[in-house]
C-alpha cells in the first residue's frame, strides 16, 4: 500500500463559529449507540447501529486578554454553526472540514502556577456532521 | 542579544536596589575578568516557544542570574536584592512583555581563581522561569 500524504494540524481552526482564546486543540467524536441483534441460532455476534451521536466537541484554548470566556447558557435552543478546518498547506492543497450545529454545554478555566491561564470548552452537537474539503490559503 | 536577556536587563538595571551593590555591573554570559566585585551575570538556560494551533502563543524561558562576590555574605546579599527584585516582575521592560517571572530554587557555590587572578569568588545563583510574550 502506498503511503498517503499525511496534513499538519497546524493552522487547523475554526472558520465559522467563534470561539473565545488562542485555540490549542479540538476533538470531535461522533458516533452511534451499538445494537446486539444476536439470535440465539448465531454462532457469531450480530449488531446493526442505532442513532447517529455527533457527541461532543472538545475544544482547548489559553485564554486571551481580549476576549471574555464564553459560559453555557440554560434554556438555549439555537444552535450556533460551526465549521472545523483541519490543517493547513499550500492554496492547491485541500483539506478535511467539519461542519456541525451545537451548543456550548461547559466551560472550564484553569490557573496553574507557572502556567498560562487555559479554558476547555464542550460543544454538544445537535444534527449531523457535514465532512468536506477546503482549499487552503 | 535575546528578547528575554534584554527584558532581564532591564528588569536588574531598573532596580535601585540592585545597582546600589553592583552598579552597572551587570552582563550576559560572563563577567569581565579582573573586574571589581561584586557583579551580576544572567544567562537563558532555556527559551521555548509555546505553540497553539494557528503559531506561536507565548514563550517560556528560564533565566540564571549568577550574583558574584569577594565574601560569601556580598553574594547573598545581591542574591537577595535580584532574586526580589525579579520575583512576581510582570509589565514590559526592555520592550519585552513579561507575563509572569517567577524564582524557583537558588544554590550558592564558590569559583576558584580565574586566569591571572590571585582570590576566587563566591557565587550565589538563582533560576527564574520566565512567561513572555512572543
Amino acid at each position: 500500500m502506498a503511503a498517503g500524504t499525511s496534513i499538519s494540524s497546524y493552522k487547523s481552526r475554526f472558520t465559522t463559529g467563534t470561539i473565545a482564546g488562542t485555540v490549542t486543540n479540538i476533538g470531535i467524536s461522533p458516533s452511534v449507540a451499538e445494537i446486539d441483534v444476536t439470535g440465539l441460532s448465531d454462532t457469531e455476534k450480530q449488531f446493526v447501529t442505532g442513532t447517529f451521536d455527533g457527541g461532543t466537541v472538545d475544544v482547548s484554548c489559553n485564554v486571551d486578554l481580549s476576549t471574555a470566556v464564553v459560559q453555557p447558557t440554560s434554556g438555549n435552543s439555537t444552535t450556533t454553526s460551526f465549521v472545523v478546518q483541519f490543517g493547513s498547506g499550500a492554496a492547491t492543497i485541500f483539506v478535511p472540514t467539519w461542519g456541525f450545529s451545537g451548543y456550548i454545554v461547559k466551560t472550564t478555566v484553569n490557573a496553574e502556577i507557572d502556567k498560562q491561564v487555559t479554558v476547555n470548552y464542550s460543544i454538544q452537537i445537535s444534527g449531523a456532521i457535514t465532512v468536506a474539503s477546503a482549499a487552503t490559503a | 542579544m535575546s528578547q528575554i536577556s534584554k527584558a532581564i536587563f532591564a528588569v536588574l538595571n531598573g532596580a535601585q536596589t540592585v545597582t546600589a551593590l553592583v552598579g552597572t555591573r551587570i552582563t550576559p554570559e560572563a563577567r569581565t575578568q579582573s573586574a571589581a566585585l561584586p557583579c551580576i551575570v544572567y544567562a537563558v538556560n532555556e527559551d521555548e516557544t509555546s505553540q497553539a494551533l494557528t503559531g506561536a502563543a507565548f514563550r517560556q524561558a528560564k533565566i540564571e542570574i549568577l550574583c558574584v562576590g569577594d565574601t560569601a555574605a556580598v553574594a547573598s546579599s545581591v542574591h537577595d536584592v535580584a532574586r526580589t527584585a525579579l520575583q512576581g516582575v510582570a509589565g514590559t521592560f526592555g520592550g519585552v512583555v513579561i507575563l509572569h517571572c517567577l524564582h524557583e530554587k537558588s544554590l550558592s557555590n564558590y569559583q576558584v581563581p580565574m586566569a591571572g587572578e590571585t582570590t576566587g569568588a563566591f557565587l550565589y545563583s538563582a533560576i527564574f522561569s520566565v512567561m513572555y510574550q512572543n
